[in-house]
């Protein structure tokens, strides 16, 4: 028996050829009769077009969305994204109002194709759980507890009690999946592969853009106590502060497998690898998301090993990361009212825990315009600012169709709150207390035992299982849930400026931050920083070629070169199928030079109904928008179908760097719970807003005076 | 006696002569390496690394492929493929690829009329418009000033601005769809009525009132063959790509008889 040491020598040998980068090969998939466009398209404008979309969608690879009932393919996701109907997981039917204009399906990257390939019972008694588990039959309300005993319980445990063998695939690819006996590589690149060829096939230049991407899900750990390559997350409590971040490829060069967490935890490997893989040709960026349930992680002011951030992580996050995702369905990150006390609008869609847990998360770090501060400070200590991103929105759903209509809303975890009552915008119904194991509602003693403020769990193991799930709040006479999904949100939607709607255009915008975010709604927005421009340019035909040729759009730097204000030029026009405009505002930072304390002041500068703005409150007076909470029905003739203005900053201080972005505010509108409500003849639940303004955020203009020109600073392109 | 042990014990010889001669023989042991399977591997090579593998690379390919094989073969002699559900599945895995990818084969002409004919409707074009609009912003007294401006052309003066629209303000080959979505439903629904070439209006939008003239319109149709022949084929190609298993197994089910046994 000499032959077995051989055996496993060769065993190792071939494991460390094939395995360690392998992941890392790329394949060019554009076919030959579609090469990249050459021929201009018909809409090309080389003073650009604005285009409409989500850059956050998951299909049934992702290993939550199989869980959740999803079966939509890529496919159908793009098809949706093209004004298809495809079905919901309960089975009814969803349509966009509107087409987008481009579209990225970004499944979660680790264990992606993973959980469908379980299902099938070929793959014997260990993944048991699975099997089946999206049969018609089982797509139904009756299925929760099920559902989400699999999610909370099972898939943490998968890669428990690992083999020798298991741990040696470990230590040579560098994969932790390979820990997971059940893990099966093959199933999992050839899901990838369905997801690359599916958007090559939708990608149609000039009239649709597909972006080939995944999501990057990383999350924090405690302080790495006891951490291993084995054992990631090291012991004691779990932090879970959310990292997560899609990773958007410009073209048609990808990678046979993703970087996923299973690889690193650790951002910073990730650009690593962007970097090496920008070296070879193939350009990437990451959008990270959900800083609002980060518990103040993903705006830190120390790297992942807990040193301070210096110059060389600052371009290396900028290299990588030029766009931050600043509203979603689990909510709006821009800011929060505890961080903006003076912001009389920052109490918008504000979700309070972590991602995926019920444990409060810290508000500083955690959102988009104190990050835009702390970027400003560690420049002036000449550190480099990590932390100059543009903004865009998205939706993350789990369905493969963005939901970001407050009157047709389906939020999107499937099944789990593919319903009013289990979304918390109605009484708890029966179905839900039954899926649980539980008795009539109208039972005293059931009642009693329910109480207030508690957890309907499978057994006493599984409390963290169900405790997202299903957690009861009594209001009068009616017991409703409680859970994270009541603050989840009908947002958002990713803009651009492109001269035409392709990868290469649109990728380009995305690099040099001529992007804006929207809370779901199409309002267009434009925003410059201009020098030597006055009103009269409000009303020429050629006003954009001006602005482009004397300023900066939305995204980008204006370094002065006078002692007075920039003129910044705002233009916004309302969606169609939305409410008139209300207002403008501009949200200006900055850091003050002597303290180095971090300021904000929220101007408005555009106001409806010709009202004018008020010049010592900086406020617009009330246009008098009412919304009828019984009906829904809105004010008709007050608001503004456009605005526009050019204005100067009345405190400006030329020697201060600060950053101006945009907010422009929709006239008051239902929010989807109380149109939840509405539809199903229910009162609306009385502790959650009723109405909503929805809203657009520019990228910010940074401005940089000319003395302190920062030249350390490389920027791509 | 002893006669019948040189027999039994020739015939062992025998035997064992024979299996070295056809089974363990040198033949067992020879692992020929075809020009066409290396010549697969040097592609893969060469897309995954962007170049062509020098003499040393090309060794290291043979060897790597050579390990393979000897593991392959003595696996195999081990019996390791018998009852194991991994292998079991990634047999009939591969089928399907096999299936899946065996697309070389282009549909017949007659194939593609029928799936066009069956698919019309997906093909459709739809109806397009291109036109010139002058705006007049509503919070600006622009239904008054639209309706001026529309004096001032009836009687041949030009050079009327309006108001600069967001959007700009010529619109090239744009559907019902997009017309609707910037400038809004009823706009489209007065803009579809209009004669071409001539200024008409004003139109009233969400955003105010324009006054608007169409340069040029097609109607919806539908496309000959020809046209779209391309766009269908892919299509076509994609279904047969997606059936290929359903109907592979359809076939295969008509073939084989399933008996359950119950374990008593």
């Amino acid at each position: 028996m000499n032959f077995t040491p051989k055996l496993i020598l060769s065993l190792i040998f071939i494991a460390v050829l094939s395995g360690c980068n392998s992941g890392d090969n790329i394949i060019d998939y554009a076919s030959d009769e579609r090469q990249e466009n050459t021929v201009k398209s018909l809409d090309y404008n080389e003073d650009r077009n604005v285009y409409f979309g989500d850059l956050h969608v998951h299909t049934k690879y992702s290993f939550d969305a199989f869980i959740f009932g999803t079966t939509a393919t890529p496919d159908d996701a793009y098809r949706y994204a093209k004004g298809e109907s495809i079905k919901h997981p309960l089975g009814f039917d969803l349509q966009l109002r509107k087409p987008l204009d481009f579209y990225a399906v970004t499944d979660h990257g680790f264990l992606l194709g993973s959980v469908e390939g379980w299902s099938d019972p070929a793959t014997g008694d260990a993944t048991k759980p699975f099997h089946n588990l999206n049969r018609k039959e089982n797509l139904n309300v009756d299925s929760i507890a099920e559902r989400g005993a699999l999610f909370g319980f099972y898939i943490r445990n998968l890669a428990s009690g690992i083999s020798f063998w298991d741990g040696l695939k470990v230590l040579f690819t560098g994969d932790q999946a390979r820990a997971i006996s059940i893990y099966d590589v093959d199933i999992h690149r050839s899901a990838w592969k369905d997801v690359i060829e599916s958007a090559q096939r939708h990608n149609d230049p000039g009239n649709f853009t597909s972006f080939i991407a995944y999501e990057y899900t990383s999350s924090s750990t405690f302080s790495g106590e006891n951490r291993s390559i084995l054992n990631p997350n090291g012991t004691g409590p779990f932090e879970q502060g959310n990292l997560h971040r899609n990773v958007i490829y410009s073209g048609s060069k990808i990678t046979v497998e993703p970087f996923t967490r299973l690889k690193s935890l650790n951002p910073e490997d990730l650009w690593v690898w962007m970097d090496n893989l920008r070296e070879q040709g193939v350009d990437t960026i990451a959008i990270p998301h959900n800083s609002n349930g980060s518990n103040g992680q993903m705006f830190e002011s120390e790297t992942w090993d807990g040193f301070p951030m210096g110059k060389s992580y600052a371009q290396l996050r900028m290299r990588n990361e030029p766009l931050v995702e600043v509203t979603q369905v689990k909510g709006t990150s821009e800011t929060h009212p505890l961080l903006s006390p003076n912001d009389d609008w920052a109490d918008f869609e504000i979700m309070d825990s972590r991602v995926g847990s019920a444990q409060y998360s810290k508000p500083y770090g955690g959102y988009v315009r104190s990050a835009y501060l702390e970027g400003l400070g560690m420049q002036e200590e000449k550190r480099g600012n990590p932390y100059k991103f543009g903004m865009v929105g998205a939706s993350d759903t789990h369905t493969g169709a963005i939901s970001d209509d407050e009157s047709n809303f389906f939020s999107k975890v499937g099944i789990l709150d593919g319903t009013p009552s289990l979304r918390g915008s109605i009484p708890l119904e029966q179905y839900a207390l039954d899926a649980l194991g539980l008795q009539d509602t109208a039972d005293t003693a059931v009642a009693e035992a329910l109480g207030d403020g508690q957890t309907l769990a499978l057994d006493a193991d599984d409390v963290n299982v169900t405790a997202r799930l299903i957690t009861t709040k009594r209001i009068g006479d009616n017991y409703y849930n409680d859970g994270t999904f009541k603050q989840w949100s009908a947002s958002g939607l990713a803009v651009v400026w492109a001269e035409e709607n392709t990868r290469e255009s649109i990728f380009n915008s995305f690099r040099r931050k001529e992007t804006y975010a929207t809370s779901g709604t199409r309002i267009k927005l434009r925003f410059f920083a201009t020098e030597g421009l006055d009103e009269s340019i409000l009303s020429q035909p050629n006003m954009i070629k001006t602005a482009y040729l004397k300023g900066v759009p939305m995204g980008g730097e204006i370094i002065s070169t006078t002692e007075v204000s920039p003129q910044f030029l705002v233009w916004a026009m309302r969606d169609s199928d939305g409410a008139p405009l209300q207002r403008i505002q501009i949200i200006k930072g900055w850091v003050d030079e002597i303290t180095g304390r971090p300021h904000e002041k929220i101007y408005d500068v555009a106001c409806s109904d010709g009202l004018l703005v008020d010049p010592i409150t900086n406020r617009c007076p009330d246009n008098r928008a009412r919304v009828d909470i019984a009906s829904c029905s809105i004010s008709r003739d007050v608001g503004s179908g456009e605005l526009k203005t050019i204005w100067s900053d009345p405190d400006f201080r030329p020697n201060l760097k600060s950053f101006y972005y945009v907010r422009v505010l929709e006239n008051p509108t239902c929010r989807w719970s109380t149109w939840d409500a509405i539809n199903t003849g229910n009162k609306p639940r009385p502790d959650l807003h009723s109405t909503i303004q929805e809203r657009a955020w520019s990228s910010p203009i940074w401005y940089t005076p000319k003395s302190q020109k920062d030249t350390d600073y490389v920027q791509l392109n | 006696m002893a006669k019948k042990l040189t027999v039994f014990f020739s015939i062992g010889i025998l035997i064992y002569i024979l299996n070295n001669l056809f089974n363990s023989s040198t033949e067992d042991k020879l692992i020929i390496v075809f020009e066409e399977e290396l010549d697969a591997l040097k592609k893969s090579w060469i897309s995954q690394v962007g170049r062509s593998p020098n003499k040393e690379e090309v060794e290291g390919i043979i060897n790597q492929l050579v390990d393979e094989e000897m593991l392959y073969r003595e696996a195999l002699s081990l019996g390791l493929d018998k009852g194991d559900i991994i292998i079991k599945r990634r047999l009939a895995q591969k089928i399907g690829f096999l299936k899946q990818e065996m697309q070389i084969v282009e549909p017949s002409m007659e194939e593609i009329k029928n799936f066009f004919l069956l698919n019309k409707d997906r093909y459709i074009v739809p109806r397009k418009f291109s036109f010139t609009h002058i705006y007049f912003n509503k919070d600006k007294d622009g239904s008054k000033r639209a309706i001026e401006a529309k004096r001032t052309i009836f009687n041949g003066l030009s050079g009327i601005d309006g108001d600069p629209f967001l959007l700009g303000r010529n619109f090239v080959m744009k559907t019902p769809m997009e017309i609707e979505r910037s400038f809004g439903k009823d706009f489209y629904n007065s803009l579809k009525k209009q004669k071409i070439d001539i200024w008409v209006g004003p139109i009233n939008s969400l955003y105010g009132s324009h006054l608007l003239k169409i340069t040029d319109s097609i109607s919806s149709k539908t496309p000959d063959l020809e046209e779209v022949s391309e766009l269908v084929i892919k299509d076509l190609k994609f279904q047969i790509k997606s059936n290929e298993m359903e109907d592979f197994l359809k076939i295969l089910r008509t073939k084989y008889t399933v008996q359950v046994q119950s374990e008593s």
